[in-house]
Parts: structure tokens; sequence; C-alpha cells
């Protein structure tokens, strides 16, 4: 699975702990906690699998199991919110 | 009786108010007396008229009448209550026009040049301690509207009569027994009503904004202990994005203002039952010193 932030940057603002999100694109206003901010600031309109964002957030490292689901469960919540989009490898 | 026109400055904006009706026209006189035109402007941002019907019911338990720029959005009310009738009106002509401005449900008062936002839904008790906290020196800023520049983060002034709804009439008059009360209106839609009247010093410094520096949610429980509590800036910002009117409609301008609000305001939650308590706790508030510093939690 391939993840995208295919509309115009969101607009985001730090409330200390958490970050405030506005998106344009739906005129929706998101609170973020750390990670699912952390994972969308590094998002684009280029494809990406998880292992990609891993190296965009943490360089060349190796996660445990349970924090690339982490990052999976970060990803699943933006879908939600309609933040990112899934796609699958063929229509990216 | 002839028809009287009046024209008030309610904060930014120019009201002008055509009516025959002698009880109505005392009652903005006397509520107004600092922010009327005597003469002039011919300009203005709302023109009504408040008149009674030319049916049965201009005589048989008589009714009046609102109209704004020939549109009359209302259903008609009993003539004894014009003046409720004129001041809901008129807040409803506000929230679904100026959306120059972002607009708060919130009672908002100032201490010196630095304003207290509290914002709530109804029956929080943001009327009562507005009103409360004005009878003990505070300027009045609104009870209903906290009207933000955009732009700048400055909170304007719209120091109206503050509707004062069943218990909380008493609460005010046990609060402060001399306080400036309008007529009583028995049998509005709201149940039983009497407006506070705003002080000539916060009618004379309508046009002098104020800065946001205390952002309280307050919520009435009865038997409530008066307790102020810190609140964190993701809960500030969800709740008085809620509060706004026209959050949504305004889009990232009031996503950019809500987030410059929170960050440059303290912000609290406050459950009380006494009023009394509950002036002391917010006042001491506007007595610490310093403001609160850019992106502090």
């Amino acid at each position: 699975m391939l993840w995208v932030r295919s509309g115009p940057p969101a607009v985001c603002r730090s409330l200390g702990r958490d970050t405030a999100v506005f998106d344009s694109a739906t005129g929706e206003t998101h609170l973020l906690t750390e990670l699912p901010a952390l994972v969308l600031s590094v998002m684009d309109k280029q494809a990406v699998s998880v292992a990609d964002l891993i190296e965009r957030i943490a360089g060349p490292v190796q996660l445990a199991t349970g924090d690339e689901n982490r990052i999976v469960e970060a990803l699943s919540y933006l879908e939600s919110a309609e933040l990112v989009e899934s796609r699958s490898p063929d229509r990216a | 009786m002839r028809n009287q026109d009046l024209t008030i400055d309610a904060g930014p904006f120019r009201v002008n108010v055509s009516t025959s009706d002698a009880r109505f026209l005392d009652t903005l006189n006397d509520f107004y007396e600092h922010a009327i035109w005597r003469e002039g402007p011919d300009v203005f941002d709302y023109g009504i008229r408040i008149f009674r019907p030319r049916n049965l019911r201009r005589w048989i338990r008589p009714q009046v009448l609102f109209e704004i720029d020939s549109r009359r959005p209302f259903e008609p009310h009993p003539l004894e209550n014009a003046f409720p009738m004129f001041e809901w009106s008129l807040n409803w002509c506000i929230a679904t026009s100026a959306h120059r401005y972002m607009m708060l449900h919130a009672g908002t008062v100032a201490f010196g040049d630095q304003a207290l936002i509290m914002p709530g839904t109804p029956g929080s008790g943001k009327s009562t301690l507005s009103a409360a906290l004005h009878l003990r020196g505070a300027r009045l800023l609104s009870d209903e509207f906290g009207l933000v520049r955009p732009e700048t983060g400055d909170l304007l002034p719209m120091p109206r009569g503050i509707p004062l709804k069943n218990a909380s009439i008493e609460a005010i008059l046990g609060f402060d027994p001399a306080a400036p009360l309008g007529p009583t209106y028995p049998k509005t839609r709201k149940g039983r009503v009497r407006h506070l009247r705003p002080d000539r010093e916060s009618q004379i410094q309508q046009d002098v904004p104020a800065v946001p520096r205390w952002l309280v949610f307050p919520k009435y429980e009865a038997g409530a202990k008066e307790t102020l509590r810190p609140l964190d800036k993701t809960e500030a910002f969800r709740q008085l994005a809620f509060n706004c009117f026209n959050y949504r409609l305004l889009g990232e301008t009031s996503f950019r203002a809500v987030d410059q609000l929170i960050r440059q305001m303290d912000c609290y939650t406050l459950s009380f039952s006494n009023l009394e308590r509950a002036v002391e706790q917010l006042s001491a508030l506007a007595s610490e010193p310093g403001p609160a510093a850019a992106g502090e939690t």
C-alpha cells in the first residue's frame, strides 16, 4: 500500500503537545497528537510506502514491529480524516 | 404617535431604528443615551423598522413586527416585548451578516485595555458573569458577541443591554440591589427577561478595542464550588472554535485567528454556583501582573 497527500499543503500550528491542522481542501480543522502530526508533516504529492515514511521521519533505521504498526495506525487515522489517501502500488 | 428615527452606535455597527411605539422609544433612549445620534448620520449598517401590523392585531392583543431592509424574517411578537425583540433580532442581523469579523459566542469585558473572554452555550452563565463583572467596574464589551478583528486579534466592543433571564435576574439583584435594570418582560420566548443597562463609560468607549488576555469557559452548576482550572491549549482551541459562530465560514482566517488568540491568552475553565465568589476569582485573574508569553502552554 502506498500513501499520499494529494491536496494543497495543510496549515499546521503547534499547540505544544498537539498540532492544529487546517485542510483547505475540505475546510476542516483537525487536532492531531504527535505521531499523526509528524507523519503528515513528511508527506506530499509523491506516493510513498510505510518504509519510505519511516526513512523520511527517522532516517535509515530499523523500527520494531510495534512502532511500524503505530505508523500504520496513524496513517489510517489520517485517511479517515481525509488528510491523506491510500493507493495500491499500480495506481501510484 | 408619529414615527421617529433614531440612529444608535452598536460597536462597529450603526443602526437606524424607525418606530412610533412610545414605550419602546423610551427604553431605547434610556439604555443607549450615550450611543444615540440626535442628528444624522445618513449612512448606517442596519435599517430597522419596529411597527404594529395593519390588521386586527394592531388593536386586539397588539403585536409588533420587525423589518430589516424591507424583509420581515421573524414572527410578530407581543407589543409589550418590542425591546427584547429588537435586541434579539439585531443579534440575528449581526450574526448572519458581519463576517468581516470572527464572532465568538461569548461574554466579554475589559479591565483597562485587556479583555476577558467567556465563551459558552446558553445556560453556562456567561451573561450573568458579564453583568456582575460590569457592575464591579469592568468595561462591558458584549454579553453575547466576542467580535474579533482577524487581522489584528483585537476584540471590538458592542456594549448593549444584557438580557438576564429568569433566576439570573434575582442573582444579579442579590449581587447588587442597585443594578440598573430595565423593565420586566414576563412572557418572552425565553421566559422572564430584564436587561442590565451598560454604563456611560462602556458606551462612550465603544470604539476602543481591547487586547484578549484571559480566556475562561464558565459553567454554572448548582452547588458547585468555585473552581478555576488551567486549560491546555488543545482543549482551549477546540472549545473556542466550537463557540465561534462563523468559524467554518471564515476557513483559514478563523483557524489562524483562533490559534493566535490561544497563544496570547491564559486559558481556564470555571465551575461556579456563587456569583460573588466567581467574580472574586475572575477579578483576581485581572489583577495578576504581566501578559502571557507567546506559545506558553
